[in-house]
């Protein structure tokens, strides 16, 4: 877990100003971290360029010195996950800005690179063609962290003066391609999972009710949400602004697959989940086309919970069909439990935005993960 | 809410997580899956075009590619895992599918707009920490529909890209067809990746959009009301919004009430960068809706309705803010009109108002129209910008006051049904240097398209069914025209004949023949000669020698008003005194000597000509009496306020129409381009001797430097071009400058090759400067950049410039 309080800085000697080495996060000096990045060093063939570009966002408050600090140099490390791989040698263009974000890690919630920024960025390096910058080879990592072997000095020192720092690489190999992995670290939240196991039936309106699990939801721990939508809409105070929820720990049963034509429900309409415990729900936030409901499910924080799975069937009044049991059933979801979590934050210590085959225009966008994720990066 | 209590033993047989939601190491979450090689997904369709989902089918950890069609079927489940799959066909999920797509890519290949779609008719679409839409070929991305007409996309931190979402449209289902009302989006984390359009609210679905940046469109849906309806939209693009749309008595948590609202739309801390505005089933009679914008910064506005007529109705006091008024207001070039204070546009019976507050601008960037229906007769004129047309029937007619002021990009101008389309004085696709689109006017069945007096960028006129026409005279950029009759109909692009001299045919001299064809010629006779100006791509000039007074040549060219025109050139004087150029409309005329040095080919330049109202611009050029010249390679540069490709404007007379783009506001002088920097007119600070009532050009920087600019692409190799003028800065803190400088390409900032520059400490003072600049061998473009360096906040001025080319 990575300190989301101001770090400790006194192990570092501040001469002249000049940053000494410091290692973000706090606490990987010689400790490898828990994540591996590609970008921006790896570039593979297939792309619409052969540039990858990296632009990760660190929160102020992990940054391992103190505002006013002058960035001079920037250093990378391979990672230690790929045992058995050594990395080649390339050169090529290297180009390096660093500036204020916009957003911290938390809030960043855009994936447009111009947009990061809080107003322009320093170009801190910027290789030439005659001289290229140049990627050293990489022997397969020793036990514990690799040295930080890609360094970047700048040519235009950068003054860190507060507030969420983003640094922007650009890396093109001369040769067209290159591998090179980074040391990174990581907060992962993974969740569970969930699959469609059968199909619903039409009510009235021509809709058959679905639903789904709220992927964030589907942790032991949580409370896990299941949206129903396609309940015929009715007027308040209708028996349509009633639904059941079935909820089980098996579709297997004596009685299962149960017609509903067996009990007066009308055709089609099958029951596939046996129930372990039924919730009686109201619809609401209902649109033009049908009622809603929200089913919630607290799930203990067991561990034995985690890769369990929850089926879930909806039963739901349409009093507008001519049977005798007028209710349809919706689709079957069967949800997997994802493993305990602590609890949600919005506090992240790095967001990293990467792109292959990138242009390095500003307008150019990138892919991001929800979570902290960053390169291990020694500052001097 | 219900807590899970249940026994232990139930779970005895739980299996571990899958560690499938990351990549080949653990937390590898940008693992790029183009380290492994390709795997081909082949058809298993019953007619070998199409690969069917059936069952639960499920990819992880590869590259995958379908050369077909995708339809995941009733029942089945296709699941993307740590992939990339490039779809090169259509994509379908019927009702009762899903297809999960998890830190994956899923793409859907095209090599052209609209190549291919993907729709969903009911499914469960999960997309989650992916990318999800178009790809095409180098990097380009066309654009590719998707429609969400049922079921439910559930999408958690997914980058659209390419992708046009439309969740149907208007109340009564996709074509009509009520089973397709439109599809369930429930959001959190949808980013707006490259060329990613937007999500179209404008079926009965409902979306939820939260903690993204992902556009909208919002569909306001005229149709139904029995009394007028006021609301208020805030398009507030500049942060994120909360806020739900809808009718409160039919939504839940309604917070902006818009009665007869059909659906619930839902931003929760969501960003829309680019926001669109469609008003849907317009009217021309009944109850009044009164839309106020607010907060709107360039917007992409639309009206769509059956049978309208007449013209925009703009109201409220615009004449006190534009001398000009325009067709439909659009902040986009050619327009330049923002809506003013308690200003409005209507259309039928659907008004856009500026607002709320009594001293709030709106702005709209764009404007698509959409009109259906025999009556439809409408008529637009003046400066704006349409993006998009479609017609099924009626007629529209688009007219510009000057400029080529009636800009109509024509993403798409579709027509069909016996529509007719007129264009004239109209700059017709994307003008934009960065823009890779492709125009396109598209007649179908019985439609037709006139376009006369227009310029054209990258434009295709293609016709589809026997009846289709297309027909386009005076066209500047020809050569940005592609016919395409494959369809059937036909296209003509009108031009003249060997014996008429109404276009731009033979200013390269190449014209096989006698005298000077495409030329009038009085009193001059013409010979081809092989001997060709230093530069020329052609093998030929023209030698012309005079016979008798008065002797020329010209051209006869039908320019709209507020055109600039340029004359480049190569001359030879082989005897007698040199000829000279003619540029006149009506009165109005200049005259400039050509060279007179001799037989060898010298480069000559006429100065900027600025066409009014006097009929056609005739170009000549004039020779003296028993006189022989050559002349071979010339180029005439017709341009307008709202380019840069020109050396128009060069003292800063000429007005700042543009406003710059949301949200930085880089405006620019006319004729002119700006970046990191706004610029104003300034008649309070001009240069020493300059004329009474004269402007200078004040910029004002956002950053480190900010610079106005024009890029010159018709140089040729060995051009000389001596640029002087007049710059001064003030600055509040620390060192400053102000510098100019020429310079090929987007790197005309290097102290390198021919580029020059210079840079001078600014003290408020006004300081003179000349440059010099020889265009390289194989230029790319020459950049003439007037810069300001220091800190955001500095000024710099500009004023009188000169061009001397030879």
């Amino acid at each position: 877990m990575m300190s989301s309080s101001f770090p400790f800085v006194g192990a570092c000697l501040w001469l002249s100003g000049a940053l000494c080495a410091q290692v973000w996060p706090a606490g990987y000096d010689t400790s490898p971290g828990n994540a591996v990045m590609n970008a921006p060093f790896s570039v593979r063939a297939g792309h619409a360029t052969t540039s990858t570009r990296m632009a990760v966002v660190l929160d102020a408050s992990t940054l391992p010195f103190a505002p006013g600090t002058s960035i001079s140099q920037l250093s990378f490390r391979r990672d230690v996950s790929y045992q058995s791989n050594t990395y080649g040698s390339s050169s090529g263009r290297l180009l390096v800005r660093i500036g204020a974000a916009a957003n911290p890690p938390g809030e960043t919630q855009d994936v447009r690179f111009s947009r990061l920024y809080d107003g322009a960025p320093t170009l801190v390096y910027n290789s030439s063609p005659q001289n290229p910058f140049v990627v050293p080879s990489s022997a397969a990592p020793p036990t514990g962290s690799a040295p930080f072997d890609i360094v970047v000095p700048l040519t235009a020192p950068y003054t860190w003066t507060g507030g969420p720092l983003i640094i922007d690489i650009v890396w093109t190999p001369d040769a067209g391609s290159s591998l090179w992995r980074l040391d990174a670290v990581a907060e992962p939240r993974p969740h569970g999972s969930s699959r469609t196991l059968g199909l619903g039936c039409a009510g009235s309106n021509g809709i058959a009710p679905t639903h789904f699990a709220v992927p964030e939801s589907t942790n032991a721990g949580g409370v896990l949400e299941l949206q129903l939508e396609g309940v015929r809409y009715a007027p308040p105070g209708s028996p349509e602004n009633v639904v059941v929820h079935v909820i089980g720990f098996t579709n297997v049963g004596p009685a299962l697959p149960l017609p509903l034509t067996v009990i007066g429900g009308p055709a089609g309409c099958v029951l596939q989940v046996q129930p372990a415990f039924t919730l009686t729900l109201f619809t609401s936030n209902r649109s033009l086309l049908f009622g809603r409901a929200l089913s919630q499910l607290t799930l203990p924080a067991l561990q034995a919970l985690v890769g369990a799975d929850i089926y879930s069937q909806f039963a739901c009044f349409d009093t507008a069909l001519a049977v005798a049991l007028p209710m349809t059933l919706s689709d079957v979801q069967v949800v997997t439990i994802g493993p305990i979590l602590p609890p949600a934050t919005n506090f992240r210590s790095a967001r990293t935005i990467w792109k292959y085959g990138a242009t390095g225009q500003g307008n150019e966008s990138g892919r991001m993960v929800p979570d902290s994720y960053g390169p291990v990066i020694r500052f001097n | 809410m219900k807590t899970l209590s249940l026994s232990l033993s139930l779970l005895a047989t739980a299996a571990s997580l899958s560690s499938s939601l990351i990549g080949q190491a653990p937390n590898e979450f940008d693992f790029d899956t183009h380290e492994y090689g390709v795997t081909q997904i082949s058809p298993n369709g019953p007619n070998g075009t199409t690969h069917e989902i059936i069952g639960f089918v499920s990819y992880a950890d590869a590259r995958l590619e379908l050369p077909a069609d995708l339809i995941v079927r009733t029942g089945g489940e296709l699941v993307l895992s740590n992939c990339e799959l490039i779809v090169d066909g259509a994509v379908l999920l019927e009702d009762g599918s899903r297809l999960t797509v998890l830190d994956s890519s899923f793409l859907i290949h095209n090599d052209f707009q609209h190549q291919h779609e993907m729709t969903n008719h009911g499914g469960l679409l999960h997309t989650e920490r992916s990318l999800f839409g178009s790809q095409g070929n180098n990097g380009l991305i066309p654009q590719c529909r998707f429609r969400h007409l049922r079921g439910t996309w559930v999408a958690r931190h997914t980058v659209l890209q390419g992708l046009i979402t439309q969740l149907s449209e208007g109340r009564h289902g996709w074509g009509g067809d009520p089973s397709l009302p439109g599809g369930t989006l429930w959001a959190d984390g949808l980013y707006s990746g490259n060329r990613a359009d937007a999500i179209h609210v404008g079926g009965l679905g409902d979306a939820l959009l939260a903690n993204g940046t992902m556009n909208v469109a919002f569909y306001y849906d005229a149709e139904g009301a029995t009394q007028p309806i006021a609301a208020t939209i805030d398009l507030d693009s500049t942060q994120p919004l909360s806020v739900v749309y809808g009718d409160p008595a039919v939504h839940d948590g309604v917070t902006a009430s818009i009665p007869n609202f059909p659906r619930r739309l839902e931003l929760r801390n969501h960003r829309s960068v680019t926001w669109q505005f469609f008003a849907l089933n317009v009217a021309q009679t009944g109850p009044l809706h009164s839309l106020t914008l607010q907060n709107a910064d360039d917007v992409i506005a639309s009206f769509k309705g059956e049978d309208l007529a007449g013209a925009p109705i703009l109201a409220g006091p615009w004449g006190t803010h534009y001398s000009q008024l325009p067709g439909l207001p659009s902040t986009g070039k050619p327009g330049f009109h923002s809506i003013p204070p308690d200003c409005s546009v209507q259309l039928g019976n659907v008004e856009f108002r500026s607002g709320p507050g009594v001293a709030d601008w709106n702005r709209v960037l764009s404007w698509g129209v959409y009109l259906e229906g025999t009556g439809s007769n409408l008529s637009i004129t003046g400066p704006t910008r349409i993006a998009e047309i479609y017609m099924d029937g009626g007629a529209l007619s688009l007219q510009g006051t000057g400029s080529y002021d009636m800009g109509v990009i024509a993403n798409t101008a579709s027509l069909k049904g016996g529509a007719n389309l007129t264009v004239s004085n109209g700059a017709i696709g994307d003008f934009a240097a960065d823009s890779t689109l492709v125009a396109l006017i598209h007649a179908s069945e019985d439609s037709s398209c006139s376009i006369s007096q227009v310029r054209a960028a990258p434009l295709r006129l293609k016709t589809n069914g026997g009846l289709s026409a297309i027909t386009a005279d005076d066209v500047i950029g020809v050569e940005n025209v592609i016919i395409d009759t494959s369809g059937g109909g036909s296209v003509q692009l009108l031009s003249a004949t060997a014996a008429q001299n109404t276009d731009l045919q033979n200013l390269d001299m190449e014209a096989a023949g006698n005298g000077i064809p495409y030329w009038t010629s009085t009193g001059l006779s013409g010979v081809h000669s092989s001997s060709t100006a230093p530069g020329s791509l052609g093998s030929w000039s023209r030698e012309l020698s005079t016979q008798s007074l008065p002797a020329s040549v010209e051209k006869s060219l039908n320019l709209p008003p507020d055109t600039s025109v340029e004359l480049y050139g190569s001359s030879s004087l082989l005897q007698g005194a040199a000829p000279q150029a003619r540029l006149a409309q009506g009165p109005t005329q200049t005259f400039t000597p050509l060279p007179s040095t001799g037989p060898s080919f010298e480069r000559f330049f006429v100065a900027p000509f600025l066409t009014g109202s006097n009929g056609p611009l005739l170009i000549g050029l004039d020779a003296a009496s028993t006189s022989t010249f050559g002349v071979d390679d010339l180029h005439v540069q017709v341009a307008s306020w709202w380019d840069n490709h020109n050396l128009a404007n060069l003292s800063f007379e000429a007005g700042f129409r543009f406003t710059g783009r949301s949200p930085a506001f880089w405006s620019a002088p006319d004729y002119w381009s700006s970046t990191q920097a706004q610029s104003f007119a300034d008649s309070a600070n001009v240069r020493p001797g300059a004329a009474a009532g004269s402007t200078s050009a004040r910029i004002v920087i956002d950053g480190a430097t900010g610079a106005i600019y024009k890029d010159i692409d018709y140089l040729r190799a060995g051009d000389e071009l001596v640029l002087e003028g007049w710059m001064r800065g003030i600055i509040a803190t620390g060192p400053g400058w102000v510098r100019a400088g020429i310079g090929d390409g987007l790197s005309f900032w290097q102290p390198s090759g021919n580029n020059v520059s210079t840079q001078l400490p600014v003290d408020g003072s006004w300081q003179w400067f000349s440059l010099t600049y020889v265009v390289p061998p194989n230029p790319t473009f020459t950049r003439l950049n007037l810069s300001a360096i220091g800190s955001a906040g500095m000024q710099a001025w500009f004023d009188d410039l000169t061009v001397v080319l030879q």
